[in-house]
């Protein structure tokens, strides 16, 4: 009777996916680290990551909150710059080729040389694993440096890290290499990932590392109590304040790095900023979403579902706890992918207020302005957009205070900077620009929950190899750091292990396990 | 001094033997190479400055440590009557002025919308009043001896389409103008005046033009690099010398065939 029922019935409806497909990429499975294919998917006005890995099963997971906003940011794309030189074949495909290969489409922005895995703190939110008992030698690091500036002729930035690079006995002779070596003026600055304790509390060593010309790329969560146990392992906001203290007292070049979680912190994302705008020497602020590998995948959250901070809720809560940076100041940064770093930057009003460039330049020489670089530099297109930015403010028919204010602070900027009867130097011309200037950055690293080849393909943030090999930072954070035998000399080598280019760079055999 | 110049040791070959040179902005860039080179051929330097300190010592420890005497006088020559002062003092101490060289110049890297009236009052005081002031000081005397070389140092800016602040190249050409126009009245008197319109040199003035434009210039510049100081120092001293006698009213492109 049932069976008639049905029959009469017809077949039952077919049902529609849950998402509206959008693309296809690879990532990984969070749990074995396998090679998975991904899809890309909209549902809810959010963009979805789903994947199925033949083991471990289904997962899915919130890659951004704003689908229009995610969608939009891939219209605006420019070629990538090509390094003067590849280090691996293209053999496995993307991410089994690191790197870089000659598939890769973007060169080195920001390199980071991880100089020890020695720390004297255990941040759940580490996106590394310190096993302590590593440091680089003299020689690594010259081979490494000697050989990043052979693929990158000069470079805007570089950044050490660790471990906890001031704690490397050989901190300063490093940067004495980088800085004052055989490729003095290559490298522009040099960054130094930092806690900030013994900058805090070693009067002798912070006055030497503002000696050194050194920028402190200070790891900096919060501005209250209670927040670093959870993100530091152990309150540090005294230690941290001091810190800040000694960069005002010294006149420490600065980069404000907060780490933000969810639930955690995230409700202080404006005031961080704010601070970093009120701090003379911060030159920079750069948020990071945490992302959920190294420790901060093991030790922090379980899951990290709830905890995920995507780019646009990032804009969405600054706005929202400013009162004033509006969403529509951020843009992609268009030498990374778009998912992966945005940016805006501030200009000093004559009355002390940063006002963001978007606010009063033409967004697409804007975006072409800031094309393939990490940091604003005086060039022919920069100096249209500001030409052109004055030339429409001045000549616009209605002039309000606003107006008024902008072109009386960039004609003061100018004659300060550009003038014979105070000569600068181009460093000090460089100097004065960041001075009068802020940049605001969001770089959304990735782990194996949201990890996407596609954004893997066109990284500029690189780790720097000893042996010369250039890491996008995901890819080497999710797939190879765990068997870098610098850290972690008994694992598994890497397999298919990369296939090393034919006269590439010379190797130091450190991080090896590389098939010629 | 002969009032037609001629050296007060004539075995001496060099350019600007015996002559009294008067230099503005003497204390660094191309000043202090007009300065050096002058003193190498012979000068006596004198050179106004004006915030400078140590430049100006160091020019004056150049040109003492080729043998020559050095005058130092510190002047802002924006002033109306610091000109007369200057002049009147190199004559105090040394009877005359044989050679001037309007060297000292002001700018400032200001699209044209920004410029007001005080930013082109400003520059045109020094770098055209200023210079105007000097001629007319320095000129009464020249006539008198019947010998002088002016030499104004002006801009490839002044006289051609090229990326430049407006009030900047406008005091430069208005220069150039001065200079043609007075090499005519006072030639008959035996006073020479000629210009040099400098491209980029190293010193001075480079620092007030953004890095991406001094790229420009070198990629435009036959010799694919900027001016050395002593290179203006080279062509000032055969213009302010007795070896000039028919250069007159000319302004000479001193940059490197970058826009020849």
């Amino acid at each position: 009777m049932i069976q008639l029922e049905q029959l009469l019935a017809g077949p039952p409806p077919k049902r529609d996916r849950d998402a509206a497909f959008f693309s296809y990429t690879r990532s990984i499975c969070p749990t074995c680290k396998k090679i998975i294919d991904a899809h890309i998917v909209l549902r809810d006005d959010k963009v979805w990551m789903q994947k199925k890995c033949p083991k471990h099963g289904f997962f899915e997971v919130e890659v951004s909150s704003d689908a229009e906003y995610y969608t939009r940011s891939l219209s605006y794309t420019k070629p990538g710059t090509m390094p003067y030189r590849f280090a691996t074949k293209v053999e496995h495909g993307c991410p089994e080729d690191c790197g870089l290969c000659e598939d890769h489409l973007q060169h080195t922005c920001s390199p980071i040389l991880e100089i020890n895995d020695v720390c004297d703190l255990t941040c759940p939110v580490c996106i590394v694993r310190n096993q302590q008992r590593y440091s680089m030698s003299f020689d690594e690091f010259k081979s490494a440096v000697d050989l990043l500036v052979a693929a990158e002729g000069e470079l805007p930035i570089m950044l050490l890290s660790g471990g906890e690079p001031t704690l490397h006995p050989q901190f300063f002779e490093f940067c004495d290499y980088v800085l004052r070596g055989p490729h003095e003026g290559k490298i522009k600055r040099l960054l130094i990932s930092t806690h900030g304790r013994k900058i805090a509390q070693n009067r002798a060593f912070a006055e030497k590392f503002k000696a050194g010309g050194m920028y402190a790329s200070l790891q900096f969560d919060t501005l209250r109590a209670g927040v670093y146990p959870k993100t530091r392992g152990v309150e540090l906001i005294d230690m941290k304040m001091q810190c800040i203290d000694v960069i005002k007292e010294l006149d420490i070049p600065t980069v404000i790095v907060p780490t933000v979680s969810k639930g955690d912190n995230s409700d202080e994302l404006g005031a961080l900023v704010e601070f970093g705008l009120e701090l003379h020497q911060c030159s920079s602020i750069v948020i990071q979403p945490m992302a959920h590998t190294g420790d901060g995948g093991d030790g922090y959250h379980a899951s990290p579902a709830g905890h995920r901070l995507t780019m646009p809720e990032v804009h969405q809560l600054i706005e929202e706890q400013t009162g004033w940076f509006k969403r529509e100041y951020f843009h992609p940064v268009p030498c990374s992918h778009p998912s992966c770093y945005t940016a805006t930057y501030l200009f000093r009003m004559d009355d002390g207020k940063y006002k963001p460039l978007p606010e009063f330049v033409n967004i697409r020489q804007y975006l072409d302005a800031m094309q393939n670089r990490a940091i604003i530099r005086s060039d022919n297109q920069l100096e249209k957009m500001i030409l052109d930015s004055i030339t429409n403010l001045w000549s616009a028919t209605k002039v309000g205070e606003d107006s008024d204010l902008i072109l009386a602070s960039l004609k003061s900027f100018l004659k300060d900077t550009f003038n014979s009867r105070n000569p600068l130097s181009a460093a000090d011309i460089e100097r004065r620009t960041e001075a009068r200037s802020k940049a605001l950055f969001i770089h959304n690293f990735m782990d194996p929950w949201d990890l996407d080849v596609a954004r893997l393909k066109k990284c500029c943030t690189h780790y720097v190899m000893p042996d010369g090999r250039l890491m996008p930072g995901c890819s080497y954070n999710n797939l190879y750091r765990h068997k870098d035998e610098r850290f972690f000399p008994d694992a598994e080598p890497v397999s298919p292990a990369p296939v090393r280019i034919e006269n590439g760079p010379s190797l130091v055999q450190i991080t090896g396990r590389v098939s010629q | 001094m002969q009032s037609n110049g001629t050296s007060d040791n004539n075995t001496d070959a060099r350019l600007m033997s015996g002559l009294r040179v008067l230099v503005t902005g003497g204390s660094g860039g191309i000043g202090q190479g007009i300065c050096t080179v002058a003193a190498r051929e012979g000068a006596n330097v004198a050179f106004t400055w004006h915030g400078n300190k140590t430049g100006a010592d160091a020019t004056q420890q150049l040109v003492r440590d080729l043998g020559r005497e050095c005058l130092p006088i510190q002047a802002d020559l924006r002033e109306k009557d610091a000109a007369g002062k200057v002049v009147a003092a190199v004559e105090e101490s040394w009877g005359a002025v044989d050679a001037l060289v309007n060297n000292a110049a002001f700018s400032e890297a200001v699209p044209f919308i920004l410029i007001d009236d005080n930013d082109f009052a400003d520059i045109m005081e020094l770098n055209l009043f200023g210079a105007f002031r000097m001629c007319r000081a320095a000129v009464r005397g020249m006539i008198r001896q019947k010998y002088g070389r002016i030499v104004n140092i002006s801009s490839i800016t002044g006289s051609r389409s090229i990326a430049g602040p407006v009030h900047y190249a406008a005091s430069k050409g208005a220069l150039e103008g001065l200079t043609r126009s007075l090499a005519h009245e006072v030639g008959p008197y035996g006073v020479l005046v000629n210009a040099i319109a400098a491209g980029i040199f190293d010193g001075g003035l480079r620092s007030t033009i953004p890095e991406h434009h001094q790229k420009r210039y070198l990629d435009a510049c036959a010799l694919s690099r900027f001016g050395q100081p002593a290179e203006c120092g080279e062509a000032v001293a055969w213009l302010g010398s007795r070896r000039n006698t028919y250069i007159n009213g000319t302004v000479i492109f001193l940059d490197g065939g970058t826009l020849a």
